[in-house]
């Protein structure tokens, strides 16, 4: 789990380094933009797995953290604006290789009166080391249709 | 009203499970602020009614969130001697802005209710409410930034 923390993180800061988009060119951008993937389908009855669930939080890491009061002052350093920034800073800490650390990654349904089908998502950064005990992380709705994030769903967790 | 050390002594002992009561007791989170803010009554900002699963009033979860409450803080060598009933946190002074009556939301971040002497806090290792005198308390984490923090009760 300690490397898909790192792997998170390295994505997180690099942005695009694992998207499957291809690399273009300004020139080539300018001429000819490349087109938005096609929508996928998903059965609605099953839930998200954990890498679609990390992936679509990768993909709202722009997300700023004025979404929500939750998120106010969550930033491990006060310039952080973003989910981005949060979730980057709170990885940053399991670079030290001592205690235990991992996520905890689930959906269960979660849709609000009057709305299609969602699922209440919640990817947590963990930590442990005797007194040095935490955990810090996001929820969000995922449309269950078509697995995209009701970006004003965005909430921060967290305690201590 | 005024904590007394016969309230805070009725803490003694028991796990987060036992003082909330909104469910909001998983061992792998951190408990120091939800401790402190049941003791204490506050239920502003970030609580557990929000992020729990209860309907009793909330208590604060977050150490930033008292820090930025409290009508006056400073460095714990400069306490004044007046100052008899406080909380006190301890964290890298790095992550403490007195000025601007802010800290960052690094992990390393402790609070407790300190009383003529002793410090009442939630041991997340223990997961229970201690005891400890500053000179222990100070010790909560290891480096040569960490310091301790004095801060008026939130109003």
């Amino acid at each position: 789990m300690k490397s898909l923390g790192r792997l998170l993180l390295c994505t997180c800061l690099l942005g695009v380094g694992c998207s499957r988009t291809p690399q273009v060119t300004p020139q080539t951008a300018a001429v000819s933009p490349a087109p938005a993937p096609p929508a996928k389908n998903f059965d609605v009855q099953v839930p998200p797995s954990g890498k679609e669930i990390i992936r679509a939080l990768l993909a709202n890491q722009d997300v700023s953290l004025a979404v929500d009061s939750s998120c106010s002052g969550v930033g491990t350093d006060s310039r952080d604006t973003n989910i981005g920034d949060y979730i980057s800073g709170f990885l940053a800490e399991q670079t030290n290789k001592k205690g235990k650390n991992w996520l905890d990654v689930s959906a269960r349904p979660g849709t609000p009166a009057g709305t299609e089908p969602m699922w209440q998502c919640a990817v947590v950064i963990r930590h442990v080391d005797g007194e040095d005990r935490w955990g810090w992380g996001v929820t969000f709705l995922m449309k269950a249709r078509d697995h995209t994030v009701a970006r004003n769903s965005v909430r921060c967790t967290g305690s201590g | 009203m005024a904590i007394t050390a016969a309230a805070l002594n009725g803490f003694l002992g028991k796990n987060i499970s036992q003082v909330c009561g909104n469910g909001y007791a998983n061992p792998s989170d951190n408990h120091c602020a939800h401790f402190v803010s049941h003791a204490l009554n506050y239920q502003f900002g970030y609580n557990c009614l929000i992020a729990g699963s209860g309907k009793t009033p909330g208590a604060n979860l977050r150490v930033q969130e008292l820090f930025s409450r409290c009508p006056v803080v400073g460095k714990w060598a400069v306490r004044p001697a007046s100052l008899t009933t406080c909380l006190v946190f301890v964290t890298a002074a790095s992550n403490v802005h007195l000025d601007a009556r802010t800290m960052d939301n690094v992990p390393q971040k402790h609070i407790g209710i300190f009383l003529n002497g002793p410090i009442w806090h939630y041991s997340n290792a223990q997961h229970q409410v201690v005891t400890q005198l500053p000179e222990l308390f100070v010790h909560h984490y290891h480096g040569p930034d960490i310091e301790l923090f004095y801060g008026q009760f939130p109003i």
